[in-house]
């Protein structure tokens, strides 16, 4: 308990997320978890067709996230543990930050000077809503912020 | 025979020969001049290709005075013998998977965004103007199709994203066939008027008119199209037979279609997208690379003389005479293209969440509209028969298209690169490039060092000389390997693109890691379809992600699929 979570996506900011989380536990101890969550919803009632395959094949993604942020920790001399969650983003993550009692969510940014305020603004606002249900501290990392 | 029948059977004889070594001089003098401005037009770069040869078309002209006659009519020549080739190796390359995705969205524009298109036009043109309703109509009509002739050849030099290019392409392929139809109805109106036979406009009749004819073409090309592709290139391996036999298809299924009275167009568009999509399946690999490079010259030729016709049947002094009308015609064009693109794609992206085209791209779709061939092909085809709407009314219904096709290729076509540039969907971003560049290298080096090993072990190199060529290339290979793996570090979402790409190409070995178990006899018939159809769904549906997540980073919304 009282893991690090990190969400990974694989987007911009997802290497210097992982680095700040395996940073992280080595300086605190705690355990590292990551997680991937499959959520589905933005594509909005795809073809019924390919509702199966394409769980199935954002899994299959996910599961290929995770063992690249896994073999991070592990060059890092860490042992990560790995999960897949399938549902809305925002809930699953509030889902496993209680279930964990965590010590803290890391969730990757965007490149700044690539994105616009807007996309900032998602982010944060995000974050704040996770910390305020959860009263767990979330951190944005930026890619920029690591070397 | 007697003596004067011979002389006169002689004379014939020789004034044949006279015009095929006139047509052959024009032929050579054309493809010299087309070959001369493309040359210089890629050195100046500023200058899309398409336009010097409407520049240089023009300006012949207007020095010699006069426009050139090629014994045959220019809408003829352009609508019967350049334009079929064009569509045909513009379609051989649209995959069918990438064009379901953005069917509606296309037809919608296509169908919907012509015939709305053609009274936007219209209306303007018949108030400020004064043309009769029908008049204005069949400019209406002429101007509704974007052009695909113009259009693909300008999107393929500009190195654009794949979908917005299908967009535009798809769409001008499509829409034409609308517009010929609307056009050939406001014709057959107007004659039918002039006779006196008919004095109101029946709706249900048009409608069913462009039925037959949008889906009678159709029909023509996709059964041409699979006989071509499931008969001769199946069972043929002969790359000369085969490339003869899709020139046959792509002038075949035009002239077929034609003959019935049924879009040509679109049995040209149904036939090359049959051919690109299934025929090739069934082709050697050499059969398709002679095919594409065949394609690649006759479509190169074929648009050269398009654009270059353009310019030397440009009447420079008669348009001048009726400027304001053309600038009436051009404010109506691009008011109407605005309101339909805008429109339509609102209506889409309202109902069609999963194909939303984004802002960035509405605004190269409403600029990126160009007129051209086929808006003049038909045009002169009315001036053909100036009774049906007044010699006047036809007159300036010709100028008035040659204005407007002019505007659209030498003020919007050449503006397009700043405005993509400024929008920021030119070529790939640098970091992309990088990431091709060095990963290409890596791919180049590691097939070098293969091959070195490949030579060392069947005895075709010194042990000496293999070593000392293996260090350097492990040398490079490694820095390679390294600048690689630190450009992905930088830029974490190129591996994850690299996972997509290659998670397509495990599908794909996998899809004909079944075939070859069918081809051997380990899996029967029924297994081997069904296991095709969850690996081709798969394949779906990792194209789906990819461009959910293409959209994602392009809009930058907080989306579910967005964020860490």
């Amino acid at each position: 308990m009282n893991d690090i979570i990190c969400a990974t996506r694989g987007g911009q900011g997802s290497r210097a997320v992982r680095t700040r989380a395996v940073a992280l536990a080595r300086e605190t101890g705690l355990p590292l978890l990551f997680i991937f969550v499959v959520d589905l919803h933005h594509l909005n009632e795809p073809d019924k067709l390919l509702a199966e395959p394409l769980r199935q094949e954002a899994y299959w993604l996910g599961r290929v996230m995770l063992e690249i942020a896994r073999q991070q920790a592990e060059s890092a001399g860490l042992q990560a543990e790995v999960v897949i969650r399938e549902g809305f983003m925002r809930e699953e993550l509030v889902r496993i930050l209680q279930q964990r009692r965590a010590y803290r969510l890391l969730l990757g940014a965007p490149r700044r000077a690539s994105v616009s305020v807007f996309g900032d603004d998602a982010i944060e606002q995000f974050a704040q809503e996770i910390e305020q249900e959860t009263g767990i501290p979330t951190e944005i990392v930026h890619p920029e912020t690591t070397p | 025979m007697n003596q004067a029948t011979l002389a006169n059977l002689l004379a014939s004889t020789a004034n044949q020969t006279d015009s095929f070594i006139r047509l052959e001089i024009i032929f050579v003098v054309l493809l010299s001049i087309a070959a001369l401005v493309a040359y210089f037009s890629r050195r100046l770069r500023h200058l899309p290709y398409t336009v010097a040869l409407v520049l240089v078309g023009g300006a012949l002209t207007f020095i010699s005075g006069e426009t050139i006659s090629f014994g045959a009519n220019f809408g003829d020549i352009i609508l019967l013998l350049l334009v079929p080739p064009l569509i045909f190796e513009a379609t051989l390359h649209i995959k069918w998977e990438a064009l379901r995705r953005d069917l509606l969205p296309i037809l919608l524009l296509a169908l919907v965004g012509s015939l709305v298109g053609a009274f936007l036009v219209a209306w303007p043109v018949s108030y400020l103007l004064g043309f009769a309703p029908l008049a204005a109509f069949t400019f209406g009509a002429l101007m509704s199709a974007t052009d695909p002739v113009a259009v693909i050849s300008f999107f393929r030099g500009l190195g654009v994203s794949q979908r917005l290019a299908l967009l535009i392409e798809g769409e001008s392929l499509f829409n034409d066939g609308v517009a010929i139809v609307l056009f050939t109805v406001a014709l057959g109106i107007g004659e039918a008027m002039s006779n006196g036979a008919a004095e109101t406009f029946q709706f249900n009749q048009a409608l069913l008119q462009f039925i037959r004819v949008a889906g009678g073409g159709l029909l023509i090309g996709i059964t041409s199209g699979y006989i071509v592709s499931t008969v001769i290139l199946k069972q043929v391996d002969d790359h000369l037979i085969e490339t003869a036999t899709t020139v046959a298809l792509a002038f075949g299924s035009f002239v077929l279609a034609e003959q019935f009275h049924l879009s040509g167009i679109l049995a040209v568009v149904a036939a090359g997208i049959f051919v690109g999509n299934i025929g090739s399946q069934n082709t050697s690999p050499t059969t398709q690379i002679a095919l594409n490079n065949f394609w690649e010259f006759l479509a190169f030729t074929a648009n050269s003389f398009v654009f270059l016709l353009i310019g030397l049947q440009t009447h420079i002094n008669d348009m001048v005479q009726i400027v304001p009308k053309i600038g009436v015609a051009i404010v109506a064009v691009l008011v109407s293209r605005a309101i339909i693109v805008y429109g339509l794609t609102a209506l889409n992206n309202r109902f069609n969440r999963l194909g939303r085209i984004p802002p960035h791209f509405q605004h190269v779709m409403f600029w990126g509209g160009l007129r051209g061939a086929i808006s003049l092909a038909l045009a002169v085809k009315l001036a053909e028969s100036p009774d049906i709407l007044g010699g006047t009314v036809t007159s300036d219904i010709l100028l008035m298209t040659f204005g407007v096709v002019l505007f659209t290729l030498l003020a919007q076509a050449t503006t397009l690169t700043s405005l993509l540039r400024r929008l920021g969907l030119t070529r790939k971003p640098t970091h992309v490039m990088e990431k091709e560049r060095q990963q290409g290298q890596l791919l180049a080096k590691r097939a070098g060092k293969a091959m070195l090993d490949k030579l060392y072990h069947e005895g075709g190199l010194a042990r000496e000389v293999w070593q000392a060529m293996a260090v350097v290339y492990d040398d490079e290979i490694a820095h390679s390997s390294h600048g690689l793996i630190t450009h992905l570090q930088n830029y974490a979402e190129l591996k994850q693109q690299m996972v997509m790409q290659a998670r397509h190409e495990t599908l794909k070995a996998e899809r004909s890691a079944l075939a070859e178990a069918l081809r051997r006899g380990l899996i029967g018939e029924e297994v081997y379809r069904e296991l095709v159809e969850y690996t081709d769904n798969r394949a779906a549906a990792l194209t789906i992600l990819q461009h959910s997540q293409d959209e994602n980073d392009n809009n930058r919304q907080p989306a579910a699929g967005s964020g860490p």
